[in-house]
């Protein structure tokens, strides 16, 4: 087997396993304390990128643009959660999940209307161009920032959710929200925190990949379904499970596209279908 | 004739023991009251016994067959029954659609369906949708439905919880009736329900049986006086 | 549930309806109602297993390809003839459905869902990679409408070819749920939990109302294969599994029609206004927002409840007239 080209596959897969930890977290995040299933969560990844297009454009500084269209991206899903999804927390899940595949339609259709039919696509910025050599084989400064990034957001997640304030209140409603009503903690700031923190890491996501790899219409019905699988994989609510597992399907999808590009998309889903079907609550699941 | 016969059966939640090593016989055609305390375990036996839950040690003998491992629908097949506490019906179903779908699994003809709604008084609602009847009513829908499913040994969740004084009388009396042709099993609070109908009175508290017998007996038993009238 | 004879009597007199349509000899109307009675075979398929039994499917679109890639397969491949092809189709999807059914069916209904999902697109993924069966992404042409046994290349002929499979399978599916059959179905999806101890087993409703949910959309997926004359892999994407979801919403879910009229809406939408409404998809977007928001019983259920409305409202005459009318 060819190392060089096995260590080119690795950090390919990383870095996709690190967009697909930007896509999930927020989903499980969301899912853990609201018990929603936001559909419109990779809809708004897109909208991610498509801010940071327009960010970039206007203000020229990628890392100034990539935190307008985050902290943008969050404020969206906040809009969402407050206006519509609210109104369906007591309603039976499937009219939930309705509800933001609804949202879903209109997000993508949306930005259609503003930003064209066509995908767009941003170059990276000069101080983040080149490669460093490893043994032979070059990897981009760029995929390195995007594994990198993808740690931090775990660490800071992880640190948060477990060490903070706010951390404790989320983990209070997750486990059990009654309780935590008793205990004066108000879920419905938590509930919509909660909706900021996911949809604004959602949001990072997009930006970054803008810089990688166009962002048009029609990404978000794609990477919805490898969201899902990472999130259902991992079973829905565990923070360091879904990084490992985001990580794992990037790298054995890359892997498989390389090694087996005849059937690679179908060893990702086959898995998928098979961890569930042998544990149902997903391999470091609660429920 | 001993209809059911239920041996060392115990279920914990955790560290939590609801049922510790439970075992009684039930006689054909007698009427047991099982009551206890709130959290004493009497659900849970009903849960364990109607396979709702499965028990973590012990068996339980229907008529000299060992269900313990079987799943609840067949254990219904067979002949035992419960209704729940909380009455659990199919809301966008008619009366007469609910209780038809039990008498499929029994074979129960139409006719007896009928029957069944007039000796409840239910006739007039047969095509109503039940979520859109009164409390009092739902709860003999539940009772329909088990009569419907032609039980062997009924075992009834509360059945007056909720009920108005008259209601409660009539139900003591249907029960009364039942009781020559089904054998019967009522958990209970209302001790006005369990004295004018019981045979036999079990007691549980904290997931054990702390007394067994007839009503006299019961209601003059030391400890039972202790858990209920905290006296002594 | 809305069951009573008024279903078949509206399904007959838009059995009647259809019937005249070729009359106006207009390709593009043939077309159009064509594709709506295709489409509502697969909302109705679908709300057998979502508005009846309470299960939410996002791989439904794997039955429709299944039936329409055995067709065309077996149509290019075997015997060229279309009404073969179309019971070979349909049959293909029984052992898709016992095998999917048994492996997903035994898990809560949000694993379901997501099952499903995974499943459906698993079935997506085949028909991309195995370009030598199925032809990738190009999909498979020439799918004949003259056959051995029968010929339907007219349109008036395939039109009636889909009207009598439209007629026939919309009556009997209506029968299926008025029958012993079809109450379990509905008692699952009213009180799941309380099945076991009325004597019978979920698992066991839940697969045969798989198995015949996956028939009927086969059925539409068979007969979508025969009169487009080609299939492309992107009847097995998700998004298309969603599409009978929105039609089923549309009309309302709990109405044995409702999917039918929530079809006819859907053309209406999809294919006159996106002539002049781009964005028709955010349309149907904010529908379905409005719909779960505010009327969960869809447009049927709006015209049920304006029908009551109107009937309180008129006099004695019209309550007289319509009282044996027990909607």
């Amino acid at each position: 087997m060819d190392l060089d080209a096995f260590l080119v596959q690795l950090i390919v897969g990383l870095y996709k396993g690190s967009f697909y930890w930007l896509l999930a977290v927020g989903l499980t995040l969301i899912f853990g304390v609201t018990r929603i299933i936001n559909f419109a969560h990779a809809a708004f990844f897109v909208t991610g990128g498509y801010l940071m297009y327009t960010f970039y454009n206007y203000t020229g500084s990628f890392i100034l643009s990539l935190v307008l269209s985050s902290i943008t991206t969050g404020l969206l899903g906040v809009l969402s959660e407050v206006i519509l999804i609210r109104r369906v927390y007591r309603l039976e899940p499937i009219y939930q999940l309705l509800l933001t595949f609804g949202i879903a339609l209109v997000v993508n259709e949306l930005q259609k209307i503003l930003w064209g039919k066509f995908p767009k696509y941003l170059s990276i910025p000069d101080y983040l161009k080149g490669y460093i050599s490893i043994g032979g084989v070059n990897i981009s400064y760029y995929s390195l920032t995007i594994i990198i990034l993808g740690f931090l957001v775990f660490l800071s997640v992880y640190a948060i959710i477990n060490m903070s304030l706010w951390g404790l209140r989320v983990r209070a409603v997750w486990r059990d929200r009654t309780m935590a009503q008793i205990l004066r903690i108000n879920p419905r700031a938590v509930y919509t925190s909660t909706f900021f923190l996911g949809t604004a890491l959602a949001g990072l996501g997009g930006s970054l990949m803008i810089a990688l790899h166009p962002v048009g219409p029609g990404l978000g019905d794609h990477l919805i379904i490898y969201a899902f699988i990472v999130v259902v994989i991992t079973g829905l609510g565990n923070i360091v499970g879904a990084y490992i597992t985001s990580l794992l399907i990037g790298v054995v999808s890359s892997l498989a596209t390389w090694l087996l590009p005849e059937v690679d998309v179908l060893i990702v889903y086959s898995i998928a279908a098979l961890v569930l079907l042998v544990r149902p609550e997903g391999l470091f699941g609660e429920r | 004739m001993e209809i059911l016969k239920v041996e060392n059966l115990s279920k914990s939640f955790g560290e939590f023991k609801a049922v510790d090593g439970v075992s009684f016989s039930l006689r054909e055609l007698e009427i047991t009251a099982l009551i206890g305390p709130n959290g004493a375990g009497k659900t849970t036996l009903v849960n364990l016994i109607s396979k709702k839950l499965k028990p973590d040690t012990g068996r339980i003998i229907f008529r000299g067959v060992d269900i313990t491992k079987l799943s609840p629908h067949s254990i219904t097949r067979l002949g035992i029954v419960r209704t729940f506490q909380v009455v659990s019906l199919f809301p966008t179903l008619t009366v007469y659609e609910n209780l038809k779908v039990a008498a499929l699994a029994s074979g129960t003809s139409t006719k007896e369906i009928e029957g069944i709604m007039s000796d409840l008084r239910l006739e007039k609602f047969k095509d109503t949708r039940v979520a859109q009847l009164p409390f009092g009513l739902q709860k003999l829908v539940e009772l329909g439905i088990a009569l419907a499913l032609k039980p062997k040994l009924l075992i009834l969740d509360e059945p007056a919880a909720g009920l108005t004084y008259e209601d409660r009388k009539s139900l003591i009396r249907m029960l009364k009736d039942m009781g020559k042709r089904i054998t019967l099993m009522v958990i209970e609070h209302d001790m006005e329900v369990v004295f004018g109908l019981a045979d036999r009175i079990i007691v549980m508290n904290k997931g054990k049986i702390i007394a067994d017998g007839k009503p006299e007996e019961i209601s003059s038993n030391k400890l039972v006086r202790e858990i209920y009238l905290g006296e002594g | 549930m809305v069951i009573r004879d008024v279903n078949l009597a509206l399904i007959i007199a838009l059995a009647a309806l259809l019937l005249l349509v070729p009359l106006t000899g207009d390709r593009f109307y043939i077309y159009i109602t064509s594709l709506f009675m295709i489409y509502s075979l697969f909302a109705l398929s679908y709300n057998l297993l979502f508005g009846y039994a309470g299960l939410l499917s996002f791989g439904h679109a794997m039955f429709f390809a299944v039936g329409a890639y055995t067709t065309a397969l077996f149509t290019l491949k075997v015997l060229r003839d279309p009404l073969v092809g179309l019971v070979v189709g349909v049959l293909s999807s029984i052992p898709v459905a016992l095998v999917v059914g048994f492996l997903t069916l035994r898990h809560t209904r949000v694993y379901f869902a997501i099952l499903t999902l995974a499943f459906g697109m698993l079935v997506y993924a085949l028909l991309v990679k195995w370009r030598s069966v199925t032809g990738g992404t190009d999909g498979l042409i020439g799918i004949p409408k003259r056959g051995v046994v029968i010929d339907i290349s007219s349109p008036t002929a395939y039109y009636l070819f889909i009207l009598t499979f439209f007629t026939i399978t919309t009556i009997g599916l209506y029968l299926f749920i008025k029958s012993r059959w079809g109450l379990l179905v509905r008692a699952l999806g009213a009180n799941e939990d309380r099945l076991p101890f009325t004597g019978r087993s979920p698992l066991f409703i839940r697969l045969y109302t798989f198995l015949v949910s996956g028939l009927t959309a086969s059925l539409s997926g068979s007969l979508y294969a025969i009169f487009m004359g080609v299939v492309t892999p992107d009847i097995a994407y998700w998004t298309f599994s969603a599409e009978p979801l929105v039609m089923t919403l549309l009309g309302g879910a709990s109405y044995y029609l409702g999917p039918v009229l929530g079809a006819f809406i859907f053309i209406i939408l999809t294919t006159i206004l996106a002539r002049y409404a781009e964005y028709w998809l955010l349309l149907l977007g904010l529908a379905v927002i409005a719909i779960v928001i505010g009327f969960r019983g869809g447009l049927g259920g709006m015209l049920v409840s304006t029908f009551y409305i109107v009937r309180e409202r008129s006099g004695v005459w019209i309550r007289w007239r319509y009282s044996r009318l027990k909607i």
